[in-house]
C-alpha cells in the first residue's frame, strides 16, 4: 500500500474529477461514445421492462400464497390455463420487443467504419498492450503501450491481435468488448462523442497478472490529436543534463535493449513495451502505478514486488544508475 | 376383493431376448454416447477444415484410398457371422446352438483381426503424423479412437465365445450375443461416414 | 378467481388421506418372506462390506454427503476469494494462489457438487418414487461413484500439493495449451474431467432405464412424477453434452502430452474450436444442475399444497423444451469472440427463446399456488426463495442473450451476479429445500423447523447482499477473475458488502449442517409420511428398508398416495433372490422379472484401475498400459459367474 500511497489516487481522483465529473471513467453506464450509449439506451430499457414484469410476477405469486379464499374449482383450474397462455403469450411479446431492439442496436453497431477511419493496431500481451497506428509511409508508423489517443468524433477501427494468449480489449465508457485471440485478426469500432480520459482493462482471463492489464483511452479534440500524434512520431528525445546522458549509457548497455526499444538509441527489442515517449504516459506496467520517478525506479529494480509474475526480470543496478535510468526515461516525453 | 387389488406376475419370465431386456437398454445408452462422440469428432473435422484453405496441407497427398477401401470392405463383411450368430440367438434356446453360435463368433473373431490389422496399415497411409499439423491430429485421433472401439467390440465377443464354448451356457448369455452384435454394428455403421471424412473429404477439394 | 358463478368444490385430494399400512393392507408380507426379502438385498456387513454395497439408497446417500463435503471446500474456496476482494490491493492471496482458488472453486461447485449432488438425489429416489427396488445397474451404479470420489481426490490432491489448476474452470487454450501452462496443473484437472464425466454417463444410463423399465404397473409416462421427469431429461442432456467436453479435455491433454495441434493456430488449429466444444457441454451444464432442481420444485409445491401440480404436461414439455433449447445456446459464451454477426443473431434468438418454457413453468406453479393456503414450512420458503432469485437471474439471462449488451457485462461481475442468481438462485435453493423436505426419509428423523426457518433467512439476505452488488460492480468496469483492484476504481465498498454477504451464506450452510448434526441424534421421528405427499418414496418407511417396498405397488393415477383406495399391489414376485419387477416404457404394463446383481468389490477396483490410468498417464504414459492390465482384470472379475443361492437362476443385469 504504502508504495503508492495518496499520490496516484489522489492523480487518479482529481483526473476523474477534471474529466469527467463524478462519473466511472471505466464505466459502460457513463457511455462517452457512440456505441456505448446505444448499449447504455438498451440497458435501460431492458431494466425497466424487467423490473415492471419481476414486481408483477413477484405480486402474482405472493398474492396467490396468502389469499385467504381456497380456490380449485374446475372452472377456475380452466381459467388458470387461460393466465398461463396470457402469461406466456406476454413473455413471447415481451421477448419478441428486446430481440427487435437488440438486432437492430447490434446492427447499428457493426456498421463498418468508413474510409475515413483512424486505424489503430492493438496487440496483446501478456499482461501489456502494444497500440500501432499504422500509416502509408512505414516511417509515420507510431508505436506505443498501454494508451490509445483517438480524436473526438471520428470513428476508430481498431484491428485486434494477440502474442500470446487470448486477450479482451475493453473500455466500457466508449463501447463493450471484442477478445484479441491468436491466429486470428479481429476488428472492432468506435467513435468517441466526448472528449475524455477513459480507463480500459483485459476482460478475458490471460494469467498470472490478469488484474493489472489496463490500458488509458485520451479521446481528444482532432487539434490535440494531431499535436500528439505528430509528437510522438519524433525519436526520443536526447538527453539534456548530465544524469540523463548517463541514464542512457547505462539503458543502452544493459539488458535492456534485448526486450525494450528506444527510437533513436541502439535499443530496438521488441518483446516489451516501446519506450520512445515513455516520460509522457500516464501510468506504469499497464496500468498498475502511476508514472512518477519513484514508481519508475521501484519498477526497474524489482518489477517482481509490483506485478508478481511479469515477465520483466528484475535490474540489478548501482543506486546512482538506477537514478540515472529513471532520470532519463522520465525525460522521454 | 383382495384379487381387485392384486395384480399377480408370478408367471412372467425371467428374461427377455428382445429390446425389453434391461441390458439391450444398457447398450442403447452406450451407442447414443458413442454416436455423439463421433459426431463431434465430425464436427472437429468440418470445423478444423473450414478454419484453413488447404485440405489436406499443401505437398501432402490424401490417404491412401487402397488400405481404407480393404478395412472397409472388411468390416462391412465382418457383420455377416455376427448377425447369423444373433439370428440363432434370438430363438432362445442357449444349450442347443451355443457351439454354432460361438463357431460363427470365431469366424467373425477371425475377419475383425484381419480388419484390425488393416486399420495398423491406415495410419502410415496418411502420409503424416499426429504432430505434423492439425490435420494429421485429427485424422490419426479418429482412427485411433474408432481403433479402440473395434477392439472393445472384438474383446466382448472373444469373452462372449468363450463363455458359451464353456459348460455355463446361459440364455442370458444369449441376450450378451445379441447386444454385443448390436455395439458391433454401430462400430461398423459409424465408421462409415468417418471413412468418408477421412478418405473422401480430402480428395473433394 | 370469483367463485359465485361456479359452485366450489372441494379440492380433488381429501385433507388426510389415511396412512398407507392402514388403506392397503395388502401392501404387507409376511415376516417370513419379508426377512428373505431383507437377507436377499442387504448390504453387507462390515467395512469391506460396506466397500462392496450395490444399495442405491446406500450410494445415493453417498453420493450426496460427498457432493456436500465438496460444496463446503468450495464454499471456503469462494469466502477465501471474498476476503482477498474485500478491499482494494489486499495481500491475503497473491495471484498464483487466487487463481488456483478461483479455478478449484468452479471446478468443485460444477463437477464435483452440482452435478454430483443432483444425481445422488437422483440415485436415491428416482427407484423409490417409480416403486422399484434398485437401479437397474447396481455395479455400474457404485462404480460411478467410486469413479467420482476418485477423481475429487485426485484434483484436491494435487490442489493441496499447490498443483492446482490455475487458467479457470473453463481453461480456455492457449493459455491452458502447453505453450503457457507447462506443468502438470492442467493436466491434472483435464484427466480430472474425464473420471468426473464418465461418473455422470454410468449414472445417466442407469437412471433412464430405471424410470423407462423399472416403474412400477400403471405409472404410464403420464404419471410419472415431475421430479422423475426432470431427470430423466437432465440425464439424456448428459448423454448428449458430456461427450464434448470429454473430448474438448482429450484434445487438450493430446495437445499436452504428445503434441497434436488442436488448438494451435500456427500448425491449422484453431484456439475457438475449444471454446465450442466447451461450450456446447458448458451452457447444457447449467440445465443439467437446474433442470432436477424444477423438478423439486413441483415436488415440495405439490406436498406444501396437497393438491395436485397444475398444469403437468405443460410443466413435462416445457421441461423437454428447456433441454432441446438449451443445446442451442452455447454460441451467447462467444459473443465477444467475433463471430459472424448473422450466426450470432440466431443465438440470441434461441437464449431469449428459452425464458417461454421458464415462463410456463413459473406460470404454472403460480396457479398451483393460487388460494392453496400451503403450509409455511422450510422447504416451501426456499421454493418463495427460488422464485425471487430464480426470476432475477432468469431475466439478467435475457438481457445477456442480447449481442450489445452482452459486448459490456460479458466476463465483468454482471455475469458473475447472473450465473450465481440462477445457479444458487435456480439450484442451491431448491436444494436446499428438497433436503430439508427429504431429510425424514433419508434419515428417519425432522430437521428443526425453527433452525430451518433461520438457515433460510440467513442464506436469503446473505445470498442477495453478496451477489446483488455484483451487477452494479460489472457495470462500474470490474471484469471477472481479477485477484485484486485499485482503489482508485471505486469498487471497494460494493466488493465489502458482497463480501459480508458470502460470510453470511456460509453462516447459513453451517446453520444447515448443525441442523442436520443435531436432528441425527435428537430429531423428531418422522414416520413413513411426514409431509402428507403424494408420490411413492412416501409409501415406505423412514428411511426405507434395503428392498425399498414389501410389495410393488401398482398406481393408477398420478397422487397415488392421495388416493389409497386406488392402489394396487403386485404378487407373485420371489423374495429370495435381486429379483425387479420390468415394465413396458410407455403404459408400464408388467413385462418380465429381471434379476439384479448382488454386492461386489469388481466396481471399486474398476475404478482403482481407471484411476490408475487416468493420474498416471499425467507422468508417464507407461501407466496406461498398467491401467489396461488392471482393466482386463477387473472386466474379468466383475464379468465372473457367481454361486448365488438362486442357483441357476442368477442372472446379471449389469
Amino acid at each position: 500500500m504504502s508504495r503508492r500511497s495518496g499520490l496516484p489516487a489522489a492523480a487518479a481522483a482529481l483526473l476523474c474529477a477534471a474529466l469527467s465529473g463524478c462519473r466511472g471513467i471505466q464505466s459502460s453506464l457513463d457511455p462517452a461514445g457512440r456505441e456505448a450509449a446505444k448499449i447504455s439506451g438498451l440497458w435501460w430499457l431492458f431494466f425497466y421492462v424487467c423490473t415492471a414484469v419481476f414486481v408483477l410476477v413477484l405480486a402474482f405469486l405472493f398474492y396467490g400464497v396468502f389469499r385467504r379464499r381456497s380456490e380449485d374449482a374446475l372452472g377456475a383450474r380452466e381459467r388458470g390455463k387461460t393466465y398461463v397462455a396470457i402469461g406466456a403469450g406476454a413473455t413471447a411479446a415481451i421477448l419478441l420487443l428486446f430481440l427487435v431492439v437488440s438486432v437492430s442496436a447490434g446492427r447499428e453497431i457493426a456498421e463498418p467504419a468508413g474510409p475515413d477511419a483512424l486505424k489503430v493496431q492493438v496487440i496483446g500481451h501478456q499482461w501489456w498492450w502494444e497500440v500501432r497506428y499504422p500509416a502509408s509511409p512505414a516511417n509515420r508508423t507510431v508505436v506505443t503501450a498501454n494508451e490509445i489517443h483517438v480524436p473526438v468524433g471520428r470513428p476508430v477501427f481498431l484491428e485486434l491481435l494477440s502474442g500470446d494468449v487470448i486477450h479482451s480489449f475493453w473500455a466500457p465508457n466508449l463501447h463493450g468488448k471484442k477478445d484479441l485471440i491468436p491466429g486470428r485478426i479481429n476488428s472492432h469500432a468506435f467513435t468517441a462523442k466526448k472528449a475524455g480520459v477513459f480507463r480500459g482493462q483485459c476482460a478475458e482471463f490471460c494469467g498470472l497478472q490478469h488484474a493489472h492489464m489496463a490500458f488509458t483511452i485520451f479521446a481528444e479534440t482532432p487539434e490535440r490529436y494531431s499535436a500528439w500524434y505528430e509528437k510522438q512520431l519524433a525519436p526520443a528525445a536526447e538527453p539534456s543534463t548530465p544524469s540523463q546522458e548517463r541514464g542512457r549509457q547505462v539503458f543502452v548497455s544493459n539488458s535492456c535493449v534485448f526486450c525494450h526499444a528506444i527510437q533513436g538509441t541502439p535499443a530496438f527489442g521488441q518483446v516489451a513495451p516501446d519506450l520512445t515517449h515513455v516520460g509522457g504516459r500516464g501510468t506504469l506496467a499497464a496500468g498498475s502505478v502511476a508514472n512518477n520517478p519513484g514508481n519508475l525506479a521501484g519498477w526497474i529494480a524489482d518489477p517482481q514486488s509490483i506485478k508478481p509474475g511479469n515477465h520483466m526480470p528484475p535490474m540489478l543496478m548501482a543506486p546512482e544508475d538506477l537514478l540515472a535510468v529513471t532520470d532519463y526515461l522520465e525525460s522521454l516525453k | 376383493m383382495s384379487s381387485r387389488r392384486t395384480v399377480d406376475v408370478s408367471r412372467l419370465p425371467d428374461i427377455t431376448l428382445d429390446s425389453g431386456a434391461l441390458f439391450w437398454w444398457a447398450t442403447a445408452g452406450l451407442i447414443a454416447i458413442e454416436a455423439m462422440s463421433f459426431a463431434i469428432i465430425i464436427a472437429t473435422f468440418i470445423y478444423l477444415r473450414m478454419t484453413v484453405t488447404d485440405w489436406p496441407p499443401p505437398t501432402l497427398p490424401p490417404p491412401d484410398l487402397r488400405w481404407g477401401i480393404a478395412g472397409l470392405v472388411v468390416l462391412v463383411i465382418s457383420c455377416v457371422p455376427i448377425r447369423m450368430a444373433e439370428k440363432i440367438a434370438g430363438r432362445g434356446r442357449p444349450e442347443e446352438d451355443r457351439r454354432r453360435i460361438a463357431a460363427l463368433i470365431r469366424v467373425f473373431l477371425l475377419i475383425a483381426a484381419v480388419a484390425v490389422a488393416i486399420r495398423l496399415l491406415e495410419f502410415p497411409g496418411t502420409h503424416c503424423k499426429w504432430n505434423n499439423s492439425a490435420y494429421g491430429s485429427v485424422i490419426w485421433t479418429t482412427l485411433g479412437i474408432h481403433l479402440l472401439e473395434a477392439l472393445a467390440g472384438f474383446a466382448e465377443f472373444a469373452v462372449v465365445a468363450a463363455v458359451l464354448v464353456g459348460s455355463h451356457a446361459e440364455e442370458k448369455h444369449l441376450l450378451d450375443v445379441r447386444a454385443c452384435a448390436l455395439f458391433w454394428y454401430f462400430i461398423v455403421a459409424v465408421w462409415i461416414p468417418l471413412f468418408g471424412m477421412i478418405y473422401v473429404f480430402p480428395r473433394l477439394s | 378467481m370469483k367463485t359465485s358463478r361456479e359452485p366450489v368444490r372441494k379440492p380433488p385430494a381429501a385433507p388426510e388421506p389415511a396412512p398407507l399400512p392402514a388403506a392397503l393392507p395388502e401392501a404387507e408380507l409376511p415376516a417370513h418372506e419379508r426377512e428373505e426379502l431383507r437377507r436377499a438385498f442387504e448390504t453387507q456387513r462390515g467395512f469391506f462390506g460396506s466397500l462392496k454395497s450395490v444399495d442405491h439408497k446406500v450410494i445415493g446417500k453417498r453420493y450426496v454427503i460427498t457432493a456436500l463435503v465438496f460444496f463446503v471446500l468450495g464454499g471456503i474456496e469462494a469466502m477465501t476469494m471474498r476476503l482477498q476482494l474485500a478491499k482494494p490491493e489486499n495481500s491475503l492471496l497473491g495471484p498464483d494462489l487466487y487463481n488456483q482458488v478461483f479455478t478449484m472453486h468452479g471446478t468443485t461447485m460444477m463437477f464435483l457438487f452440482a452435478v454430483p449432488v443432483m444425481e445422488g438425489l437422483a440415485v436415491y429416489f428416482v427407484p423409490l418414487m417409480v416403486g422399484t427396488r434398485n437401479v437397474a445397474f447396481p455395479k455400474l451404479n457404485a462404480f460411478g461413484y467410486w469413479i467420482y470420489v476418485l477423481g475429487g481426490a485426485f484434483v484436491y490432491g494435487g490442489f493441496f500439493l499447490n498443483r492446482g489448476n490455475d487458467t479457470g474452470w473453463f481453461s480456455y487454450v492457449p493459455l491452458s495449451g502447453p505453450q503457457y501452462a507447462p506443468s502438470h496443473r492442467v493436466d491434472i484437472w483435464a484427466n480430472m474431467i474425464t473420471f468426473t464425466e464418465v461418473s455422470a454417463l454410468a449414472v445417466a444410463i442407469e437412471i433412464i432405464v430405471t424410470a423407462f423399465k423399472q416403474r412400477a404397473p400403471g405409472m404410464s409416462l403420464n404419471r410419472i412424477p415431475l421430479f422423475v421427469w426432470s431427470v430423466i431429461t437432465t440425464n439424456f442432456m448428459v448423454i448428449f453434452a458430456m461427450p464434448a467436453v470429454m473430448l474438448a479435455s482429450g484434445y487438450l491433454a493430446l495437445d499436452r502430452l504428445v503434441g497434436t495441434h488442436f488448438f494451435n493456430p500456427a500448425e491449422g488449429g484453431d484456439p475457438l474450436l475449444y471454446q465450442h466444444l466447451f461450450w456446447f457441454f458448458g451452457h447444457p451444464e447449467v440445465y443439467i444442475i437446474f433442470i432436477p432442481a424444477l423438478g423439486m420444485v413441483s415436488t415440495i409445491l405439490a406436498a406444501s399444497t396437497k393438491r395436485p401440480i397444475f398444469g403437468y404436461t405443460a410443466l413435462v414439455l416445457s421441461v423437454v423444451a428447456t433441454a432441446f433449447l438449451g443445446f442451442g445456446l452455447w454460441v451467447h459464451h462467444m459473443f465477444a469472440t467475433g463471430l459472424p454477426q448473422l450466426g450470432e443473431s440466431f443465438f440470441t434468438v434461441a437464449s431469449m427463446m428459452i425464458a417461454i418454457p421458464s415462463g410456463v413453468q413459473i406460470f404454472c406453479w403460480i396457479r398451483s399456488l393460487w388460494g392453496s393456503r400451503p403450509r409455511m414450512t422450510t422447504p416451501f420458503l426456499f421454493v418463495l426463495g427460488f422464485f425471487f432469485i430464480f426470476i432475477a437471474g432468469g431475466m439478467t439471462g435475457v438481457m445477456l442473450a442480447s449481442v450489445p449488451f452482452n459486448l459490456q457485462v460479458h466476463d465483468t461481475f454482471f455475469v458473475v451476479a447472473h450465473f450465481h442468481y440462477v445457479l444458487i438462485g435456480g439450484a442451491v435453493f431448491p436444494l436446499f429445500g428438497a433436503l430439508t423436505f427429504w431429510f425424514p426419509k433419508l434419515t428417519g428423523r425432522l430437521l428443526s423447523e425453527t433452525l430451518g426457518r433461520w438457515t433460510f433467512a440467513v442464506m436469503f439476505v446473505g445470498f442477495n447482499l453478496t451477489f446483488g452488488p455484483m451487477h452494479w460492480l460489472g457495470f462500474r468496469g470490474m471484469p471477472r477473475r481479477v485477484y485484486t483492484y485499485l482503489p482508485e476504481m471505486g469498487w471497494g465498498p460494493a466488493n465489502l458488502a458482497a463480501t459480508i454477504g458470502a460470510g453470511m451464506l456460509g453462516v447459513g450452510v453451517l446453520l444447515f449442517l448443525i441442523n442436520a448434526a443435531r436432528s441425527l441424534r435428537s430429531g423428531e421421528a418422522a414416520g413413513n409420511n411426514p409431509w402428507g405427499a403424494s408420490t411413492l418414496e412416501w409409501a415406505t418407511s423412514s428411511p426405507p428398508p434395503p428392498y425399498n417396498f414389501e410389495r410393488i405397488l401398482v398406481v393408477s393415477n398420478r397422487d397415488p398416495l392421495w388416493k389409497p383406495e386406488e392402489m394396487a399391489v403386485v404378487t407373485g414376485m420371489r423374495t429370495d433372490r435381486r429379483e425387479v419387477l420390468t415394465t413396458r416404457p410407455l403404459d408400464a404394463e408388467p413385462d418380465h422379472r429381471a434379476v439384479l446383481v448382488g454386492p461386489s468389490i469388481w466396481p471399486l477396483f474398476l475404478a482403482f484401475a481407471l484411476a490408475v490410468g487416468l493420474v498416471g498417464s499425467v507422468f508417464t504414459p507407461w501407466a496406461i498400459l498398467l491401467s489396461g492390465f488392471l482393466f482386463l482384470v477387473a472386466m474379468i472379475g466383475w464379468y465372473w459367474p457367481k454361486g448365488e443361492p438362486s442357483g441357476h437362476n442368477a442372472r446379471t443385469a449389469s
